[in-house]
């Protein structure tokens, strides 16, 4: 990619402060996102992903503080930046949508006002402008009868309107990155393709550039260009979405790959279950988090943390592994 | 890319002896959840520090009466009315000893003392002269005089010069000062301490048994068992409880058990709610279905897993109810329908302190600062076990 | 294969009641579980999927009789257990068992693991303290967990530790019945493999059947021999595992099937069935077949008569008029 891209974050590392210690939650995490591209931030629980995400918006809870990294969006450090300048920035510049929208709207407001309320906030218009804006974005979310449903609250609709309701929130003004943690999760498998579907059309018709979080390996396949792979608060591996799957190089995302069913290749064998649990981030692992869990650990992965290698220079495909080191060596079946 | 061209030690490339059972392993020592709770407890300080006023109450009002050489009843009208807090004056008389003596304000009378706060005796006036308000006092040779012909009342020498005080110094003989009919207060106290702090105790207890067990049935059988039961509370609790206290009173005859039963029974509908309301919630918990698939009885499911599961909140109201139970027997017994005279209960106290409000404030502080001080310790240590106790604090 | 029949249940209903209406006038109720058929044989896998509000999990509640049916027969082993009593369920209780969905409210946090897995053995009153710790221990051991552990709390594992103690405590009594209610769906990605894989195996040496309700699609074709699939309280298509993913006859598990996200990102331009609209109520449905106000291929016939579950193929049913046997 020559052009620079639109988020560009560099060694963020994030801690939460609780009475029985320091959780390392993020551990120095590097990733790009470029303008127009969907990149897939997947990972377990502890993983890191969401949180991941809080801290470039700066919406860590009390005990929680980033404390170090950088990242630049357009140019600007958003760990930087003063508190006023983040508010005009969130909802306009970068927009966030959460798993659960219930919670995220106010159930005592109607969904119309909310979503004005947004715009006013962010643009110098007119109330009946925004309202129009509102109507457009209905209908841009597909919203039946999109006019009459600014009236509603938010209890008055299903858990995949209500969705649609959060994204259109969200794109009210016009933000260049949306970031969209677990959208689906919570929905039904047939409301879930749906939303799946219109945030690709959205993405493609606006230009906007997504992350998507989420720890269901099906849905990255369908609608990510890029895809970035967390395990224990670290960036283990990078890659393009068909590269990533085709030919997985990191020793976890081989495992998942293998421990997850495919509904299409049936063969009646077992699933290859990654033996173990994910790592307390109260006290991780000191070198490699992965490593109590990996079949193909060595001595050194006990004590440090690999770098980041390169895989394929034009696809950009990144693994931190030990294995990928020119001395390393060769063992069979890591190529997948 | 930092380390690629460090150079790695061959060794390292080894396969590492990794045990796949270690990631079972759970570091963390064994917290059972009382532990849980104590070390989140003992990181509050306002409730650690009411735990500490309540334990330091509770001894001083069951040993404290045992210790003193004053008893609540035994009365010394000389020494009525005496304040805790003594401004001594000195009085120097050739070839005697000092003199040390203070004058108390509300009735301008002299009292010896030693030099260092022990009563000795009232003092007799020379003269009084009630037309110039003064009461002269005569120490051998030295003539004093109490002026009071305007207020705050001064002491003087016979040139109409005041005496400078010697200091101050606490009473020792009574440490809070004695009442309108010279009985120490400070035993009085703590005798009171012990009248309102067991009627507390045992009228909270009561509500625990009743509640618990109305609350229990109403809350698991649900349907209309729970109905017709809550709608019992309701009405229950739509009585004004003071009144009706007040009347059960008027019906029992003041005294000890009768406050106890008028207590006990009104009291327990806020626990009875509050018990129902938990067995509402866990007994739609999995791990309660989980033991009727087993087969479970009634009774299994109700001491194994529903009670074990509410004694938090249990607890926490307890230790809220003790104030209000605190505060309805110390106004019973202000207004007069409570424990009986000479027995001490902090409203007894209060309501014979309240007439002699003016001139000797002493009186009433005590047992109103006793009152507050307890209401708020247990308050605080309720709010504590509640924080400590909310499984959502936790992480 | 005439494997015995170990579970058969017929025309079974399951409504709550959810206001009295106007002076008890116009009761409203919910129809979650609205005359389901259904046979479960030994030794197999029964997978029941569904999205949220089928009524799957409401029907397994009720099979394993925690719910009391409105109407309808269960029978167990032979047995009609529908309206038999706690007594008469008793002998029952230990025959069938079930897994939970949510590892952390389904163990009492203040209980040892210890306590927690020998439980049912107190319950039914089985051996004395001694002969309860040894098995205790070795139930640890089958779910591939250690004998310290048994002194913990519940409240200091994992999410899947936590599942694995629910399985111990499940299989504790050597049931025949086990059912799984969404037993995976709380727990991470890599952790589901392996505690599906422990079933399988529970299944081989324990010979245990399994009614596995679960609403992810890819892993129930994974473990199960037949499927069926529920909508709106009622069993729309059930069919043997290959049957039902290679040839769906009913319009909702076509548009379920085809919705599922597939980790492969080459099938993403695959062909999908449309569904319009949303579910709807529980309370107020459908008059005649209940998908038709989301079906493409819906008519006025459907609109007046409800569909039977047919037999549209060999063991395989279908609950449509469209779908020719």
């Amino acid at each position: 990619m020559t052009q620079s891209p639109l988020l560009k974050v560099r060694d963020l590392t994030t801690s939460f402060f609780t009475s029985r210690g320091e959780v390392q939650a993020v551990r120095g995490v590097d990733f790009d996102i470029h303008a127009g591209e969907v990149l897939g931030i997947v990972g377990e629980s502890g993983s890191g992903k969401s949180i991941t995400c809080m801290s470039v918006l700066r919406l860590l809870k009390n005990n929680g503080r980033t404390i170090k990294g950088t990242a630049h969006f357009e140019g600007r450090d958003l760990l930087e930046l003063s508190e006023l300048e983040m508010r005009r920035l969130r909802g306009n510049d970068v927009a966030m949508i959460f798993q659960d929208p219930m919670t995220s709207l106010n159930p005592t407001l109607t969904v119309g006002e909310q979503i004005i309320e947004t715009i006013i906030a962010h643009k110098n218009i007119s109330r009946s402008a925004a309202r129009e804006r509102v109507v457009e974005l209905f209908e841009l979310v597909k919203i039946p009868e999109a006019a009459s449903r600014l009236g509603a609250y938010p209890h008055e609709f299903s858990g995949g309107m209500r969705q649609r309701v959060m994204i259109a929130m969200a794109l009210s003004c016009d933000p260049k990155l949306l970031i969209a943690d677990e959208p689906t999760t919570a929905l039904d498998v047939t409301i879930q393709r749906q939303i799946l579907l219109l945030l690709k059309e959205i993405q493609s018709r606006l230009g906007m550039a997504i992350i998507l979080i989420t720890h269901d390996l099906g849905v990255i396949a369908e609608v990510t260009d890029r895809i970035l792979v967390m395990y224990g608060g670290t960036a283990m591996e990078t890659a393009n979405v068909h590269h990533l799957f085709d030919k997985p190089m990191h020793p976890y995302t081989q495992g998942l790959l293998a421990s997850v069913p495919n509904v299409n290749n049936i063969d009646g064998e077992k699933l290859k279950p990654i033996p173990g649990s994910p790592p307390d981030m109260l006290r991780p692992p000191k070198g490699c988090p992965f490593m109590p869990r990996c079949d193909k650990a060595m001595e050194i992965c006990v004590t440090t943390g690999a770098p980041e290698f390169e895989i394929d220079d034009a696809q950009s495909h990144k693994s931190r592994c030990w294995l990928h080191h020119p001395d390393a060596p060769q063992q069979k079946g890591d190529a997948a | 890319m930092n380390n690629l061209n460090q150079k790695i030690d061959p060794q390292q490339w080894a396969p590492a002896k990794v045990d796949a059972g270690e990631a079972e392993f759970i570091a963390a020592p064994s917290l059972t959840f009382w532990q849980d709770v104590r070390s989140r407890l003992w990181q509050n300080r306002p409730a650690m520090f009411s735990l500490a006023f309540i334990i330091l109450l509770v001894a001083a009002a069951i040993f404290g009466p045992m210790i003193s050489r004053h008893t609540y009843f035994d009365q010394d009208l000389k020494l009525s009315n005496i304040p805790p807090i003594l401004q001594l004056y000195e009085v120097q008389n050739e070839g005697q000893a000092a003199t040390y003596f203070f004058l108390n304000s509300g009735n301008f009378k002299l009292y010896e003392t030693t030099e260092d706060g022990e009563l000795k005796s009232i003092l007799r006036a020379k003269r009084k002269d009630l037309i110039n308000k003064r009461h002269i006092y005569e120490f051998g040779e030295r003539r004093i005089f109490v002026d009071y012909s305007t207020l705050p009342a001064r002491i003087v020498d016979a040139d109409e010069n005041a005496i400078d005080a010697y200091g101050t110094k606490w009473n020792k003989t009574y440490w809070f000062g004695t009442d309108s009919l010279g009985r120490d207060v400070l035993v009085r106290q703590l005798y009171g301490a012990r009248i309102s702090l067991t009627v507390a105790f045992i009228a909270t207890l009561v509500n625990f048994f009743i509640g618990i067990f109305y609350g229990g049935v109403a809350g698991y059988f649900g349907g209309n068992v729970d109905n017709i039961m809550m709608r019992i509370v309701e009405v229950i609790a739509t009585i004004p409880l003071t009144l009706y206290v007040i009347l059960m009173m008027v019906v029992l005859q003041s005294g000890f058990i009768s406050i106890i039963v008028a207590i006990g029974t009104v009291f327990w509908v806020d626990m009875a709610r509050i018990v129902r309301g938990q067995m509402l919630t866990l007994k739609n918990q999995d791990y309660v279905d989980a033991a009727k698939t087993m087969g479970a009885s009634t009774w299994h499911i109700l001491t194994r897993h529903l009670l074990p599961n509410s004694i938090g909140p249990i607890l926490v109201t307890l230790t809220l109810l003790i104030p209000s139970a605190i505060f309805i027997e110390s106004f019973m017994s202000f207004i007069g329908l409570g424990v009986s005279v000479p027995m001490a209960s902090w409203g007894t106290l209060t309501s014979e302190a309240v007439e002699t409000l003016r001139s000797y404030p002493y009186q009433l502080f005590f047992p109103a600062a006793a009152i507050s001080l307890t209401m708020f310790a247990f308050n605080f240590l309720g709010d504590g076990l509640r924080d400590a106790l909310d499984p959502r604090l936790r992480k | 294969m005439t494997a015995k029949t170990l579970v058969q249940v017929k025309d079974l209903k399951k409504h709550f009641k959810v206001s009295s209406g106007f002076l008890g006038r116009d009761p409203k109720y919910l129809k979650a579980v609205d005359g389901v058929d259904l046979e479960i044989k030994q030794g197999e896998t029964l997978g029941l999927v569904g999205e949220s509000g089928c009524g799957k999990s409401t029907l397994a509640r009720t099979i394993i009789r925690l719910y009391q049916p409105t109407s309808g027969d269960i029978n167990f082993d032979g047995t009609n257990i529908s309206d038999a009593d706690e007594k008469a369920l008793k002998p029952f209780r230990q025959r069938m068992q079930m897994i939970f969905q949510d590892p952390y409210a389904s163990l009492n946090g203040r209980m040892t693991v210890r306590d927690l897995i020998a439980e049912p053995l107190e319950i039914a009153g089985i051996g004395d303290r001694n002969a309860q710790t040894e098995r205790v221990d070795e139930l640890l051991e089958i779910v591939g967990l250690n004998k310290d552990h048994a002194n913990r709390f519940a409240h200091e594992f994992s999410g899947g530790q936590r599942q694995r103690i629910g399985i111990a405590r499940a299989i504790a009594l050597n049931p025949e019945l086990v059912i799984c209610d969404e037993p995976i769906s709380a727990l991470d990605v890599s952790i589901q493999a392996q505690i599906v894989n422990m079933l399988q195996e529970l299944q081989q040496t324990l010979g245990l059947t399994y009614l596995f309700i679960t609403h992810d699609l890819s892993m129930v074709r994974h473990i199960s021999d037949r499927i069926g699939v529920m909508y709106l309280g009622k069993i729309v298509e059930l069919a043997d595992n290959d049957a039902l993913y290679d040839s769906p006859k009913h319009p909702y598990t076509r548009a379920l099937l085809s919705s599922i996200p597939i980790a492969d990102p080459q099938e993403r331009d695959r062909q999908i069935e449309e569904m319009q609209g949303e579910i709807p109520s529980p309370i107020d449905m459908p008059s005649g077949c209940r998908f038709r106000t989301r079906c493409p291929l819906a008519t006025d016939k459907c609109a007046a008569e409800e569909p039977d579950l047919k037999e549209v193929a060999k063991g395989h049913f279908a609950a449509c008029h469209f779908v020719e046997p």
